[in-house]
């Protein structure tokens, strides 16, 4: 069975919230209630195309359903036809498999043409849109270093927006779906194996849990780091006709180093967190086949299970994993990318505020 | 890829953790390659023999397998983490040590979002890839090779099956990168003219509203925004349609395993339980491509990363110290002006200096006017050599400044800036920044003579007070004090001054003057000797006093000599005097901060 992979979106640039891409303002703490408000915000970008979006949500739901048939029709072909050589049926089980999976691709590839259009038109009106409302503002606040500030900030969060836009919503979508789907499956297929087989369920989740809590706080930390690392480039950049005056390179190059320095130790940190936990996944994984093996071994010679079970539950494990580290990963990137988003959208405000026009509420 | 390939370079400091983090993937592989093998086993021996004992201890080799596999991958990300963050550190070092070697002339060419973006997000792209590299480059082959040698073991047929599928998906792979590979480059390209319209924007907002062309500029960006589109849906399709097409391909050829194998099993050729190990590898021998097609479009995103990054890095600074350049150590501070022309875009440019001859003795007050744009500020940016002269030379005590070490050159020379650029700072950091060792009572004194002493004793914490965004706004006038407070403090031999008193009042600025011919005058006494003067200057009231006062047009010097000298002799010159004094006096406080 393949494990499913979202393909990387092409333009996205920084890797969430993973390096100095964008300053952070010392305390500006984020709240659930922003991130929210921020994706409805952008969501209001996907309205108009509501009904293609249906349509996208729709074959995502056939395209999930009919892959995860994929391991139960291998599971009957072994179990009916093969241990009971039965050719005629078995060819007809392959007929019936191709047909599956032709019904997947199908489903798959329409599903992601639509939404590959659809993100990036809300894409291209999010950035027309800002580009009006940068055109109305007052002068003010362009005044002098602002611009770089301003302008890395929007490069980047346009990226992280557009990753958001493109890949997770439809992947939250059918991750969700494989996982409650696959469970569904196997309780189906043997209750007993698959309480056999979630044994280790929990602890893993506890794990990555631990690990994932201590993960955003080491990146909180990486994020105050990266923005002092930034506004001390950016006043290094911007002053530097005076550094060069004064002869102060390797002063000003003494204090980028300190800040460069704790960026590579913090994010070396960080990182490291962030990464453990596929391998621990790795492990869920593989020692949910070994369980399976053993317990459903077990079971087989007792008649409480076959051949055709074990095989599906295998290829069950595999794919479990890869929904559960897929939506980990959306879920522990998105905090940083509506966050993101969240200060590009206040800053939004924060413009409004000081101009008449409110031309940032205007998607409604 | 080529620029992606030269950010190696970077990696060789970090090169044995690298080919460990590589190596490590060995084993990591190794072991999960073995788990299919090991259900196989299961099922075979263990199921259909009834055998309860192999059962349960290849179900605990397989725990074991999986723990092994997971240690490796852990080390490997520790390692992977490591080298990229170094990685990126250091090629963020090696941009900021570029920068500093810059001279104006190229700071002229950059802006400074620019240098941002290619120190923060380009340089994280390529961290990224450098780590994702770590992790997938071995990974990919050896699964790849491993899981095909895996198959063969099973079933020699089945495995040529198989075989038939991987040119397949080889060449799909190989006609994707082909076709993405350009396009990739091309949404990068429209990304970054996007960015490029939408940053002129932003640094040109006045331009745009003063002229009224928002239209235009908003049709200009709407067309850059569009091709955007365009593009980005085209790639995205593209892997639309490869992703779900190589899972269309793995799934045929597990159809073709549970067929073939199906009718092998019933003819009592194979086992189920290869049957089941089959299928696993199957999957494993595809994975490692999906995996490095997912690559493509991050791989392009870095390496146009790269080609900025190295845009940077391989330029040079425009003003470079020679290699025999001399250091100073006594100066008078005599410097001449010889035949000096300077264009802003090499030797066939518009001349903005034409052919300038002039010599201000040691400890002389030159003043310099002129209209704006007439190039006072290009002619005293010439003596710190902020830029090279075009022709003729520019000499400090006989000496050519382009014989001279910058630092030496530099370390006598106190200049302010026309725009007083401050730091957000202390107002005694940013007071005592080009000499940071003075003590407090130099501080103060250069901020007594700077008619600074007294608003900065006023501020909430005096000399402690931050400046900027942080803490207290300064006004105009105020920001120009301290910037010329700055100045004094280096006790400079040649001490500019570019229009620094614009925008002070005309009372002050008549103060600042006296104080600064005390200051110099004590200073003849003690170990700083007296300084040279240059001043450039918008009111006739600050040159009055001039020693020499010198009069720009057009790059050329229209007239030269005293206050009495000019108003008799150059009509230029009184055409001034006279509009300032229609003015009256000035007496304005710019408050613009
Ligand atoms: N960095 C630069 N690059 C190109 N042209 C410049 C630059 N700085 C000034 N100029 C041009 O050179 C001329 C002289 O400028 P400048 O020396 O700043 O005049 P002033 O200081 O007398 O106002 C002007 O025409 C100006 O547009
Ligand atoms: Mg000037």
């Amino acid at each position: 069975m393949v494990r499913e992979r979202t393909p990387q979106p092409p333009i996205s640039r920084p890797s969430p919230a993973s390096g100095p891409g964008r300053r952070f303002r010392g305390t500006q703490i984020e709240t659930a209630k922003d991130a929210r408000n921020t994706v409805r915000r952008l969501l209001s970008y996907l309205r108009p195309y509501r009904l293609i979006l249906l349509c996208v949500f729709v074959l995502a739901l056939i395209s999930t359903l009919l892959s995860l048939m994929g391991p139960l029709l291998i599971g009957m072909a072994i179990d009916r036809f093969i241990t009971g050589h039965d050719i005629a049926g078995l060819l007809r089980m392959t007929f019936l498999m191709l047909g599956v999976y032709l019904g997947s691709w199908l489903s798959q590839t329409g599903q992601s043409l639509l939404m590959a259009r659809v993100s990036q038109r809300a894409m291209r009106e999010l950035r027309r849109h800002l580009f009006a409302h940068l055109q109305t503002l007052s002068l003010r606040f362009f005044d002098r270093d602002r611009r770089g500030e301003l302008m890395s900030r929007l490069t980047n969060d346009m990226d992280a927006i557009s990753v958001l836009l493109a890949q997770n919503v439809t992947a939250l979508f059918s991750g969700l779906i494989s996982l409650v789907g696959i469970l569904v499956v196997m309780l189906m297929l043997n209750p007993l194996l698959t309480l056999g087989s979630m044994i280790i369920f929990p602890l893993m989740i506890g794990i990555v849990g631990i690990v994932g809590k201590r993960t955003r706080r080491e990146f909180r930390r990486l994020q105050t780091n990266i923005g002092q690392l930034n506004a001390t480039l950016e006043e290094m950049y911007s002053s530097q006709r005076v550094v060069i005056a004064f002869g102060q390179q390797s002063a000003a190059g003494r204090r980028f180093d300190r800040a460069n320095e704790t960026v590579r130790q913090v994010g070396i940190r960080a990182h490291t967190y962030a990464m453990l936990v596929p391998p621990l996944m790795g492990i869920l994984s593989n020692a949910n086949i070994a369980i399976v093996a053993g317990l459903g071994g077990w079971m087989t010679i007792n008649g409480l299970a076959s051949v055709g079970i074990i095989a599906a539950f295998i290829a069950y494990s595999r794919r479990f994993a890869a929904p559960l580290r897929q939506l980990g990963g959306i879920i522990q990137s998105n905090s940083g990318r509506t966050r993101r988003g969240g200060t590009n959208i206040r800053c939004h405000r924060r413009i409004a505020g000081t101009d008449r026009s409110r031309q940032c509420n205007r998607p409604r | 890829m080529s620029a992606l390939l030269r950010m190696l370079h970077f990696i060789i400091p970090y090169k044995w953790r690298s080919i460990a983090a590589l190596a490590l993937v060995l084993g990591m592989v190794g072991a999960d390659l073995m788990v299919p093998r090991l259900a196989q086993r299961v099922i075979d021996e263990g199921i259909a023999a009834g055998n309860m004992h192999v059962i349960i201890t290849t179900a605990l080799i397989m725990i074991g397998a999986a723990v092994v596999s997971s240690v490796f991958a852990i080390a490997n990300t520790i390692l992977a983490v490591q080298v990229s963050q170094g990685f990126a550190a250091d090629v963020r070092s090696a941009l900021v040590r570029k920068v500093q070697s810059y001279s104006y002339a190229n700071l002229d060419h950059i802006q400074t979002g620019q240098l941002l973006v290619r120190t923060t997000s380009d340089v994280n792209m390529v961290q990224l890839v450098v780590r994702m590299m770590l992790r997938i480059l071995t990974r990919a082959p050896v699964w790849f090779v491993g899981s095909a040698v895996m198959l063969v073991l099973i079933d020699r047929q089945l495995a040529l099956m198989v075989a038939a599928f991987i040119p397949l998906i080889m060449g799909l792979v190989w006609l994707f990168a082909r076709k993405a590979q350009p396009l990739f480059l091309w949404v990068q390209k429209k990304l970054d003219k996007l960015n490029t319209v939408l940053q002129e924007n932003l640094a040109g907002v006045r331009v745009v509203k003063a002229f009224v062309r928002v239209d235009h500029e908003n049709a200009r960006f709407d067309e850059a925004n569009r091709q955007l589109m365009t593009k980005t849906v085209q790639v995205m399709q593209l892997m639309a349609l490869l992703m779900p097409t190589m899972m269309l391909i793995v799934n045929l050829g597990i159809v073709g395993v549970v067929w073939f194998g199906g009718i092998s099993t019933i003819q009592g050729e194979m086992t189920v339980g290869q049957i089941v190990a089959a299928i696993s590898y199957l999957s494993f021998v595809l994975f490692p491509i999906m995996m490095l097609a997912g690559m493509i479009g991050p791989l392009s995103a870095a390496d146009a990363s790269a080609s900025r990054i190295f845009k940077i890095l391989d330029s040079s600074a425009d003003v470079q110290e020679t290699p025999h350049a001399r250091p100073l150590d006594r100066v008078r501070g005599r410097i001449a002006f010889e035949g000096v022309s300077f264009s802003y875009s090499g030797i066939n440019g518009d001349p903005v200096l034409k052919d300038i001859d002039l010599v201000v003795e040691p400890e002389e007050t030159v003043a310099i006017l002129g209209t704006t744009g007439a190039g006072k500020s290009t002619l005293i940016h010439l003596i710190p050599r902020f830029y090279d002269v075009t022709a003729g030379r520019v000499t400090l005590d006989g000496i050519d400044v382009r014989d001279l070490q910058l630092h030496s050159l530099r370390r006598q020379i106190g200049i302010a800036l026309q725009e007083a650029v401050l730091f957000a700072e202390t107002v005694r950091n940013n007071i005592r920044y080009g000499r940071p060792q003075a003590d407090d009572d130099e501080i103060i004194a250069a901020a007594q003579a700077a008619q600074a002493h007294e608003f900065i004793k006023a501020l909430p914490q005096g000399y402690d007070t931050l400046i900027g965004q942080r803490g207290v706004n300064l006004s105009g006038g105020q920001q120009q004090r301290i910037a010329i407070a700055r100045a004094l403090l280096v006790k400079p031999k040649i001490l500019i001054l570019d229009d620094s008193t614009s925008a002070v009042d005309v009372e002050t600025e008549i103060k600042l003057q006296d104080a600064l011919d005390q200051l110099l005058q004590q200073s003849r006494n003690s170990e700083w000797g007296g300084a040279t003067r240059l001043i450039v200057a918008q009111r006739i009231s600050t040159v009055l006093l001039a020693d020499k006062i010198i009069v720009l047009d057009k790059g050329w010097i229209a007239a030269m000599g005293t206050h009495h000298e000019l108003l008799s002799t150059s009509s230029l010159y009184q055409d001034i005097y006279r509009s300032q004094l229609g003015d009256g006096r000035q007496l304005e406080e710019n408050n613009d901060g």
